[in-house]
């Protein structure tokens, strides 16, 4: 396993230079450049047009260009960005990246965690209206083109109920006269859910030692509860609540569109899969065996029907990162799929570049994660 | 020694089972009321989509008849510069000379969306296919053989998953005329080397291990052989699956691009509901009181991408037999 | 608990500062780096903001655009000495910056001499050379604090009224020391551009207060602002006076201050601070006006149709409507046949309906151009132009039959000639041969695409169909904007004709930088190639001049000229339309080229409503 793990980590940095390499000059293919919008400033000389492209490093010719910037990447140094000229790539990066974690993990995980709730028993009442209301509703809402849905429940949510925020992350009026940043918000609510999963991850391996159910469950349980009231009070302690919970409540409604949108496909995935385990033998033994009905759902069959899931879900955590630009834009939610497309649109490479690795890397964690997953849950998979 | 007489030739049989499995497989889709529904929705929209060229000819001798010049000077049903110069304020709501009113620009909406029907069918079709028979293909091989085949697909599953679809494609629009059908062939690729070779990697795994495959092997059967006809169609249902996620995955991406402005497509469902944001529309109240401008295509893009979705579940229980319920 | 206390601290605080208006943003400002945003990062977003921070020795006066003094106490006087022109200027000595230094001709100075140094040793880029062009500026002087003398090589309006004496000025006390730091560091540009000017001393009348990156930008009005109080009056004679009651500055031009005034303006501020809040999408900010979450929404480009409906139907929000300082045009490429043909040019004029494409294919949502210089800009606009443009106010059918005469009196010939009847083409045209007797295959029209303007896509698909119809075989490609850039000015000159758009400045300069024969180098801003002697020497008499009714003079006989040869078939704009509460805030005027936007909202102007 290790000598597999450390051949992958040498293929992902492999990749990573290749990747680098095809968007660098896929971006050069582009026709035009950043410079293209001072053409259209009558103001700027063709001379004062050469300052710039001194600036930005476009008198060089591409290949001296291509081999300064892989320079700088060795050192992890992603330059300088056009559009926002001169702040650093990475710092725009790292401004963006807990808006954008934030929201689409979340995202992510109720999505997922719907589409497995309600495939795993879709699955078990197959053929019954159960089944197929859920099935017709997923799809509809699988195909329901994005950006409507999402004005649709701005204008349902936002206007006429007027319960959830219309937009934007935050309610400047609150945030007026604070001294910190919603960076430091963001920062430590995503500190607060990584220690919540931690200690899920934890509980859950300690409560395999119990032997009966309910110790299980009350374990499980109790423990959570627990640290959820204590970092409600830590937070109320600390004078931040209040912020914090804008920042939650402006997140309901991208959440609650997006889980909407895509419960289906993780779904569909798990009442497949969960179909097909149906058959095995194991299964007819356990129900022969009188065991309740949802004990042998959920305990034998859900849990072996997992495994493409867990693929799925792994994967598409990767591409968190890149975000919804749909989604980020329709919420006025400046994240880094938003920034993308302002970036591609203004032919930044810097930033381009800088964005895509960074998704890359992300991918590339991913996809070794869900392989090595697959493994540990599936004895029969072996490298 | 028995032996049975056969009387009829080969073919015969073999014809008469194919009939046989076929009814039953015809039986068995019968029952899936949203599979029927879904084959249902795709013929009315391929019929819909031929329809198209007949249509403003019949509009023409119903409301045009005494304006030939008028007719041929703003062809007020084009779909990409049609005008109707005797409305006064575009867009207009429907009525009888436009069923499904005109856009901001004076265009027929209902011609709009016939005229891009066939072109969304080929998008679609073209894209699920390629990207399914290279995924499944792909996904096989690596599962069957792994080592360097397996390595070096997956790496290249990984470049190909790295690479947001939307930068390559707005990338490429820059510099290649898109027509819907040259997209449809980038999208197939693209998605065809990416992740569902993984997924049908993995479940293409889980076939390899099997007794089965052993039992082939050592009858001394030719891996291609095993491949093609133990592994692949093990894991076609999944694909099957992915070929109707495929479809509507194009769609989506044409449409998306096109909402958000970057393809330079001409016309499509997705450049109908562009045209109706960027002329600002879809906000507010204006979601209802201007309908027409986004609920058709929006309608269309649900209907035909939840249609082959439905056949896709339906088509899965006939091959797998597995699935069924008897 | 705390939710609700702090909530009540919010309501309470919102009360005490009743005074803040909350105004939407589309994009986030880049920086507030004046550095930067003259340099390589102008975005108008950011201008939105920094326009309200600073000030130069003269600006524009609301409304009209007179230009009137600023920083300085008066008119320059112009003097030849030696080989140079002198402008010498009479600075103000009530203006205060921020943070209570006297505003002297130290200042002035140093920033003149400063950015020069810059363009010149360093390459600064960008706008900055608007306002210094290194040809014409030679330096600034000090005769006394408040008196200084700049130099010129030349007297021109353009870089000196206009320019150089527009500029804006930065306290040397603060930006003297980082400038020096900065000219020791590797890339002295890099290092100005990336100062922190959160803590900047500014002439402006709104101080930075917190940016929250992502969300908005608050900034709070200065309690010692120095001319608060001051009064602006327009006159309908021309003159302008302006009286400052605090300090006593006082200052009359352009004739004498007396008979009906056109207009009245005192200066704030009004308000205690503004908010710009951030939207990502214009339906956000659209439904956040509309909720009362901000009272304007700032877009260069001004509200679409759908939009304007949807907010006319809102209560207590008014919409307006201004005309724009631009146009959008078709440029033809005189390099090349057939464009060099002038009866070819003005023939494909003729065919251009602008009245139709504007009133009904566009549905009244854009407006005709007729010139170079936009009907908006009163002062500079010659009214002649439309009447010479090729086809004006004629009938469809007239337009065709005086193409097909244009095309005939060149010498063109078809295969097959087309035929029009009254309003209608009874024959098509096939087939053009030019004079020389050589066949036209294809001339290629680039126009963006509909995602990107669908107005010129679609008036490029009409101009295509109108010109087949007489056999002229134009051919519309829609693409991309940036693929139209690269094969104008990056290829160079890889085209027939393009359809593009200018936004411009007051001044109309561009008259002659877009059409001078000096300017038809690769990248420059001649992409037609026009080349024509008699233009080229009125074209320089009208940059050389100092006086400005002269300018005048010599900008109509140009734009004249231009109309008949067209070069550009200068076709529509949009008229700019916003929209505000009437109940949160209250604007001194609402008729202004380019709409509130272009004056950046009048900050220092607007009043909350009660």
């Amino acid at each position: 396993m290790l000598k597999f793990l450390g051949k992958r980590v040498f293929q992902i940095v492999i990749l990573l230079f290749i990747y680098v390499t095809i968007v660098f000059w896929l971006l050069e293919a582009m026709p035009g450049s950043f410079l293209d919008k001072y053409l259209m400033n009558p103001k700027i000389t063709p001379e004062i047009r050469e300052n710039l492209k001194r600036q930005f490093g476009f008198d060089k010719p591409v290949f001296t260009r291509y081999l300064y910037y892989m320079k700088n990447f060795l050192v992890l140094d992603l330059g300088v960005s056009f559009s926002y000229f001169p702040r650093k790539v990475t710092s725009i990066i790292s401004e963006r990246l807990p808006r954008t974690v934030f929201l689409f993990v979340t995202s992510t995980l109720v999505s997922y965690a719907f589409g497995y709730n309600l495939g795993k028993r879709s699955a078990w009442k197959r053929g019954k209206i159960v089944d197929q209301l859920t099935t017709f509703t997923g799809i509809v809402f699988w195909t329901i083109f994005l950006p409507l849905l999402a004005i649709f429940n701005i204008w349902l949510f936002g206007v006429i109920l007027g319960i959830l925020p219309l937009n934007q992350f935050i309610e400047p009026n609150l945030w007026r006269h604070v001294s910190f940043s919603a960076q430091d918000v963001f920062l430590k609510l995503l500190l607060n859910a990584f220690v919540f999963l931690v200690v899920f991850l934890a509980v859950l391996i300690i409560s395999k030692n119990f032997k009966t159910l309910i110790a299980k469950r009350t374990l499980l349980y109790s423990t959570l509860i627990s640290f959820v009231f204590v970092s409600i009070l830590t937070w109320i302690l600390s004078g931040r609540a209040v912020y914090a919970w804008d920042i939650i409540r402006h997140m309901v409604l991208p959440v609650f569109t997006l889980t909407l949108y895509s419960f289906a496909g993780s779904m569909l995935v798990m009442r497949d899969t969960m179909l097909d385990v149906i058959r095995e033998d194991y299964i007819t033994t356990a129900k022969a065996k009188g065991l309740p009905d949802k004990v042998v759902r959920d305990k034998h069959a859900a849990r072996n029907a997992l495994l493409p899931l867990m693929t799925n879900f792994v994967i598409s955590l990767g591409f968190t990162i890149g975000g919804g630009i749909i989604t980020e834009t329709m919420f006025s939610w400046p994240g880094l799929g938003r920034a993308y497309l302002e970036a591609l649109s203004q032919q930044d490479t810097p930033l381009l570049i800088g964005l895509l690795v960074f998704t890359g890397i992300f991918v590339l964690i991913a996809h070794l994660v869900a392989d090595v997953l697959y493994a540990f849950l599936d004895p029969r998979i072996r490298y | 020694m028995i032996e049975a007489a056969i009387k009829e030739p080969i073919w015969k049989i073999r014809l008469k089972l194919w009939l046989r499995s076929f009814r039953t497989g015809w039986e068995l889709f019968r029952e899936r009321r949203l599979a029927v529904f879904g084959l249902g929705v795709i013929i009315f929209f391929a019929v819909f989509g031929l329809l198209y060229p007949l249509y403003p000819t019949v509009m023409k001798n119903i409301f045009w008849k005494d304006d030939p010049f008028g007719y041929a000077t703003f062809a007020p049903y084009d779909p990409i510069i049609g005008f109707d110069p005797d409305i006064m304020s575009h867009p207009s709501p429907p009525s009888l000379r436009h069923p499904l009113g005109t856009d901001p620009l004076g265009r027929d909406i209902l011609s709009m969306i016939m005229y891009s029907t066939p072109r969304e069918f080929v998008l679609g079709i073209t894209a699920a296919l390629i990207t399914v028979v290279i995924g499944t293909i792909i996904g096989a091989s690596c599962a069957y053989y792994g080592g360097v085949i397996d390595t070096f697909f997956m790496r290249l599953a990984d470049i190909v998953m790295l690479f947001p679809s939307l930068a390559l494609l707005m990338v490429l629009s820059a510099f290649i005329d898109l027509t819907l059908f040259r997209l449809a062939v980038i999208i197939g690729m693209l998605s065809g080397f990416g992740s569902i070779t993984l997924v049908l990697k993995a479940q293409a795994l889980t076939v390899k291990v099997r007794p089965f495959i052993e039992a082939a092997k050592s009858t001394g059967a030719s891996d291609a052989y095993i491949i093609f006809k133990h592994i692949i169609p093990n894991i076609l249902p999944l694909s099957f699956l992915y070929m109707m996620l495929n479809v509507t995955g194009a769609i989506f991406t044409e449409a998306t691009l096109s909402f958000l402005g970057l393809a330079n497509i001409r016309m499509s469902w997705g450049v109908v509901i562009q045209m109706a944001e960027s002329s600002g529309y879809l906000m507010g109240a204006s979601i209802g009181t201007y309908w027409w401008l986004w609920l058709p295509a929006g309608a269309c893009i649900t209907l035909l991408c939840s249609a082959f979705y439905f056949l896709g579940r339906g088509l899965e229980e006939i091959v797998n037999p597995r699935l069924r319920k008897r | 608990m705390k939710k609700v206390f702090a909530v009540l601290l919010v309501f309470v605080a919102a009360f005490v500062f009743a005074q803040t208006i909350n105004w939407a943003f589309l994009q986030e400002p880049i920086s507030l780096n004046i550095w930067d945003y003259l340099g390589p990062n102008a975005t108008v977003w950011t201008g939105y903001v920094m326009g309200p921070r600073i000030a130069g020795l003269y600006g524009y006066s609301d409304v009209r655009f007179d230009w009137i003094p600023s920083l300085a106490a008066d008119l320059p006087e112009l003097a030849q000495e030696g080989d140079h022109w002198v402008y010498t200027v009479k600075l103000r000595t009530d203006v205060k910056w921020s943070d209570g230094t006297q505003f002297s001709a130290d200042d002035v100075v140093w920033t003149m001499n400063t950015v020069r140094m810059f363009i010149v040793d360093y390459g600064l880029g960008g706008n900055w050379a608007g306002y210094i062009d290194p040809d014409y500026f030679v330096k600034a002087e000090k005769v006394d604090n408040f008196t200084v003398r700049i130099h010129f090589t030349t007297p021109s309006l353009a870089k000196a009224n206009f320019g150089a004496l527009m500029m804006p000025i930065l306290q040397k006390k603060y930006w003297e020391p980082k400038a020096e730091a900065a000219l020791k560091t590797g890339n002295p540009l890099q290092t100005m551009y990336n100062y922190d000017t959160s803590d900047e001393p500014i002439l402006g009348a709104f101080l930075l207060r917190k940016w929250e990156k992502g969300a908005f930008i608050e900034v709070t009005a200065r309690k010692d602002y120095y001319d608060t109080g001051s009064v602006l009056s327009l006159f309908k004679n021309g003159a302008v006076s302006i009286a400052n009651p605090k300090t006593g500055f006082s200052w009359t031009g352009y004739g004498e201050p007396t008979g009906e005034k056109q207009l009245e303006l005192v200066t704030g501020p009004y308000v205690d601070s503004i908010i710009y809040r951030m939207y990502l999408n214009r339906a956000a900010a659209i439904t956040a006006l509309i909720n009362g979450d901000v009272s304007f929404i700032f877009n260069s480009l001004g509200l679409q149709k759908g939009e304007a409906d949807q907010l006319a139907k809102v209560a207590n929000v008014k919409l307006i409507a201004n005309s724009v300082n631009g146009f959008r045009y078709m440029c033809f490429n005189m390099r090349r046949f057939p464009m060099n043909i002038k009866e070819f040019r003005q023939a494909i004029a003729a065919l251009v309906d602008r009245e139709f494409l504007t009133s009904r294919v566009l549905g009244g949502q854009a407006f005709p151009q007729y010139g170079v210089v936009p009907n908006g800009n009163a002062f500079w606009y010659n009214p002649n132009v439309e009447k010479l443009s090729p086809g004006y106010g004629m009938s469809s059918g007239d337009r065709r039959k005086l193409a097909i005469d244009l095309l005939k009196k060149a010498g063109f010939k078809w295969v097959v000639e087309p035929k029009v009847e009254g309003n209608n083409v009874v024959r098509q045209g096939r087939g053009l041969i030019g004079p020389n007797g050589q066949r036209i295959d294809q001339v290629e029209l680039l126009a963006p695409g509909a995602g990107y303007d669908p107005m010129r896509a679609t008036i490029a698909l009409y101009i295509e169909r109108w010109a087949n119809e007489i056999g002229i075989p134009i051919k519309a490609n829609l693409v991309d904007f940036n693929l139209i850039v690269q094969k104008v000015f990056d290829e160079p000159f890889n085209f027939d004709i393009y359809m593009l758009g200018w936004s411009l400045g007051y001044y109309p300069d561009h008259v002659s930088d877009f059409f001078h024969s000096k300017r038809a180098g690769v990248g420059d801003f001649n992409a037609a190639g026009y080349n024509n002697p008699e233009f080229d020497k009125l074209a320089d008499e009208f940059l050389a001049t100092a006086d400005i009714e002269t300018a005048r003079e010599l900008s109509f006989k140009l734009q004249e000229i231009l109309a008949e040869d067209v070069p550009y078939v200068v076709i529509f704009d949009t008229p700019v339309t916003e929209a505000f509460r009437t109940d949160q805030v209250v604007f001194p005027y609402e008729k202004t080229l380019s709409g509130l936007q272009y004056v950046n909202g009048t900050p220092t102007l607007v009043k909350a409503a009660k």
